[in-house]
């Protein structure tokens, strides 16, 4: 493989600029001079594009089935009210900059509306470091999403969600609800475990991801839960 | 039989036809399809694919089948029978199917359209399927064999198994194992909570393999031959290779890569607790 750890960084903080074709013509052309002969970066481009092209797919779906639409707008500030459309908006557009953070709040939002076929482009992570790489911000110091709060929006609606279960769990048999307690109390003991982790190494791609693939896990068991407690009204 | 009769009649005229019935045969064209919804019914449905162009429904109980224009309909009475009940179905193999239960156990052999099933408590067992092959239980296992597209499974509380199928696979898991054995794909995601994740398939040059859990073994089949880069990712497990490799690259955060051959395939490895092993298919 060509390139390696640590000589990236210069370059993928500059990916997004590239794709948005705001880079100057010298700047542009040893950009391309670097993706032409550096896989990693290479494929954080393409990662990059897979994500933007998705989320502009994503963009008019209608949301998931029972509970969400509800949910998605009381997480948002909206007043309880008709049903509406969930929204997307953390990525989409041309003037985005890419952190790893900001991709991951999006891609468990996006999760939520599209079924994660923008979690499974995320998940798609090709090279060793370059995530970590492109997670770092314009001043240098990687945020690490679960400290910075950029999970917030995918919190408050696995907040939103357990408290509506846990209204509505009259409504589910006991075996239903016992299997559903059960792998919740296996999530949260995994999503603990990560925090942990990335306390220690707050830089880390693989965790960040890990904890985003898990609180996705979480968001869907905790909607099919919501599902179940509709369909046996 | 007259019922049958009747019924068959109404369809040719091409009404919407409601009945209830423990024995029905329809007469079905190509593009049509079969919802089967049986709600909180208890009830153990098993479809198998003829060569007729008919759609035959045989139930102890009273089954409620219906047609409308190319669906046809069958669902449980209402109220749901107390008793377990079970639907053997007939369908053409070109036949798409669509299942939802709750207490459902589902078997359905040699399908050759898209199937999607769907069940809360009850197993799910597809043999063939063509197009997009989906099947979900939150406790109950999911086995899917000589399926072939789009291929995504899921159950929350007990394992998967993918054998023999080829196209895009998606398998996960919650609390349980993910076995995918005989595939012929370049898009395999494998995922998990607390269970292992199994990879037997060649490896092709153009694929992406990811296989991901947290609580268990990632153990990957990888060819003689095989032109793959590969990224393993374990906090804390540890990595094994049944055949020699060279690390190219080390992470900073618990990462290995290594190429084989060309590199072209990419291979993402993870298991947060548990252990990663590389090894020849078959061994």
């Amino acid at each position: 493989m060509k390139g390696g750890y640590g000589m990236h960084e210069e370059w993928t903080d500059r990916l997004s600029a590239y794709l948005d074709g705001d880079l100057p013509p010298e700047t542009r052309a040893a950009v391309e001079r670097h993706l032409a002969g550096c896989d990693a970066c290479a494929a954080v481009l393409e990662e990059l594009r897979e994500v933007i092209a998705l989320a502009a797919e994503l963009g008019d779906l209608p949301p998931g089935r029972e509970l969400w639409p509800e949910i998605a707008a009381r997480v948002e500030g909206s007043p309880a009210g008709p049903v509406r459309r969930a929204t997307v908006r953390p990525i989409h557009g041309g003037r985005a900059r890419f952190r790893l953070p900001a991709l991951i709040a999006a891609s468990l939002v996006l999760a939520t509306v599209s079924g994660g076929a923008l979690w499974r482009a995320l998940s798609r992570n090709p090279g060793p470091d370059a995530p970590a790489s492109a997670a770092r911000p314009a001043t240098g110091a990687v945020r690490p999403a679960a400290d910075v709060g950029e999970f917030g929006q995918a919190s408050a609606a696995i907040a939103e969600l357990e408290r509506v279960l846990m209204e509505s769990r009259s409504r589910l048999d006991s075996e239903t609800l016992r299997v559903i307690d059960e792998n919740l109390a296996i999530i949260d003991q995994a999503i603990d475990e990560v925090r942990r982790a990335l306390a220690e190494d707050p830089g880390s791609a693989y965790l960040n991801l890990h904890l985003a693939d898990t609180m996705r896990r979480k968001l869907q068991l905790l909607r099919d839960a919501g599902a179940f407690t509709t369909q046996t009204l | 039989m007259l019922k049958i009769l009747a019924l068959h009649a109404a369809l040719t005229l091409g009404g919407a036809v409601p009945a209830l019935e423990v024995d029905t045969i329809l007469r079905v064209s190509r593009g049509s399809r079969l919802d089967l919804e049986v709600g909180v019914q208890q009830a153990r449905i098993e479809i198998r694919a003829w060569d007729r162009d008919e759609v035959s429904v045989q139930s102890a109980a009273p089954v409620r089948v219906s047609m409308t224009g190319a669906v046809v309909r069958v669902g449980s009475p209402q109220p749901p029978a107390r008793q377990r009940t079970t639907y053997e179905i007939r369908v053409p193999a070109w036949m798409p199917l669509n299942v939802n239960g709750t207490m459902a156990d589902v078997t359905i052999e040699g399908a050759g359209g898209d199937v999607s099933v769907e069940t809360v408590m009850g197993t799910i067992r597809i043999t063939g399927g063509d197009g997009r092959v989906a099947a979900k239980s939150m406790q109950g296992s999911v086995t899917i064999e000589g399926a072939r597209g789009r291929i995504e499974a899921f159950s929350a509380n007990q394992g998967v198994r993918i054998s023999d199928a080829s196209g895009q696979i998606q398998a996960e898991t919650l609390n349980g194992s993910v076995r995918l054995e005989g595939i012929e794909s370049s898009d395999v995601l494998a995922t998990s909570t607390n269970g292992n994740i199994e990879f037997d398939g060649p490896i092709r040059s153009d694929g992406r393999y990811r296989l991901t859990t947290h609580n268990g073994r990632v153990t990957v089949g990888v060819q003689e031959g095989a032109n793959a880069t590969v990224t393993v990712s374990t906090y804390n497990g540890r990595y094994t290779s049944s055949f020699p490799v060279s690390i190219t690259e080390t992470g900073p955060d618990r990462r290995y890569t290594f190429v084989i051959g060309t590199g072209s395939a990419r291979i993402e490895a993870s298991s947060f607790n548990g252990n990663i092993e590389f090894r020849r298919p078959g061994r």
